[in-house]
């Protein structure tokens, strides 16, 4: 029978190295996806998702006890993404900042695959908070909700920026299609 | 406004796009376990350096205090507690790096010398309850505990 995750965070609070892997296995694509896309660069959401589940470690081990893990793992990793898109805005800059990272989303496999580089181009448009609500929003399916508890904002500011996001990203596409 | 997006929109297709293509990297757990590994490390060897200097008691959650330049006392009232931890970013969030030590009735402390900045800490009882500071600034962590603000100036 499959541990479910309630049984696997008491595992690792007990030490058990191998159900933290299983929790990862089951948690990780889903994280993984998002932290791509709002970072537009696998190899920082790869590093997200290391510390997301080392945090998420420390606090079971420390006695935390989620009432729903997989929305308080995409907490952490929401906020560990924000945390690092701040640091490259101190890094680079502004609109630069922007430039770069739209250019950075330029993967070997997207050269052969020019929709997925015209949608990272339109995502790295976004603002950072309407790019965070439409991912959660229609790539993950979460409900707002379960949003609001991820991200601290509200249901109404959150579909604005749902709303918000979704013109934008059909403006910057329709001509690609 | 829908929460849905309708069945024309052109945006079902950059949906559909963004949902494929981005598995974990092969060996995340391993590369988890050994940055874990390495994090631990250096916490220890920081600690060993002397960054932290661990001293002693209190009861009531008391406000931690400035001793001498970066010397912070930290002191809890825990009545019904078997020992007392504290946790912060000086500790990596580790419980069982800096124990505070009784220092009669129920009252726990420990001293600290703690380099100049900004630095989120919380107490954690044996019996796993997390407790902020009320007498410092409060903030959430990540997970949404409360856990309190102690900045130590440049001297």
């Amino acid at each position: 029978m499959t541990p479910t995750d309630a049984a696997l965070i008491e595992r690792i609070a007990a030490g058990d190295s191998a159900a933290l892997g299983m929790l990862m296995d089951r948690h990780a694509p889903a994280l993984m996806r998002y932290a791509t896309h709002f970072l537009q660069s696998a190899d920082d959401a790869d590093e997200v998702l290391q510390d997301t589940f080392i945090r998420a470690e420390r606090a079971i081990r420390g006695g935390m006890r989620p009432d729903n893990p997989s929305g308080w793992l995409f907490r952490i990793a929401v906020n560990r993404c924000r945390s690092r898109r701040k640091r490259w805005w101190r890094l680079l800059g502004g609109e630069a900042g922007e430039l770069v990272i739209a250019r950075a989303a330029d993967p070997p496999e997207v050269e052969a695959r020019e929709w997925r580089h015209e949608i990272a181009v339109a995502l790295a448009h976004l603002s950072t908070p309407a790019r965070e609500a439409f991912l959660l929003k229609h790539v993950e399916g979460l409900t707002y909700e379960e949003m609001a508890t991820i991200t601290g904002a509200g249901v109404p500011a959150l579909k604005m920026r749902v709303s918000r996001a979704c013109e934008r990203l059909r403006d910057l596409l329709k001509d690609v299609r | 406004m829908t929460d849905e997006l309708p069945p024309n929109d052109p945006l079902l297709g950059v949906v559909g796009a963004l949902r494929e293509g981005t598995a974990p990297r092969h060996g995340l757990v391993d590369r988890t376990r050994r940055r874990a590994r390495r994090a631990r490390l250096r916490a220890r060897l920081s600690t060993a350096a002397g960054t932290l200097a661990i001293a002693l008691v209190a009861v009531v959650l008391l406000r931690p205090r400035e001793a001498a330049a970066g010397q912070i006392t930290f002191a809890l009232n825990a009545p019904a507690s078997s020992g007392v931890s504290l946790v912060g970013d000086f500790t990596e969030w580790e419980t069982d790096r800096v124990r505070l030590t009784p220092a009669g009735g129920d009252r726990w402390e420990v001293t600290l010398q703690l380099p100049p900045g900004r630095y989120r800490f919380a107490y954690v009882t044996d019996g796993g309850e997390w407790l902020p500071d009320p007498d410092a600034a409060p903030v959430p962590d990540d997970f949404g505990r409360p856990t309190s603000v102690l900045t130590v100036p440049t001297p």
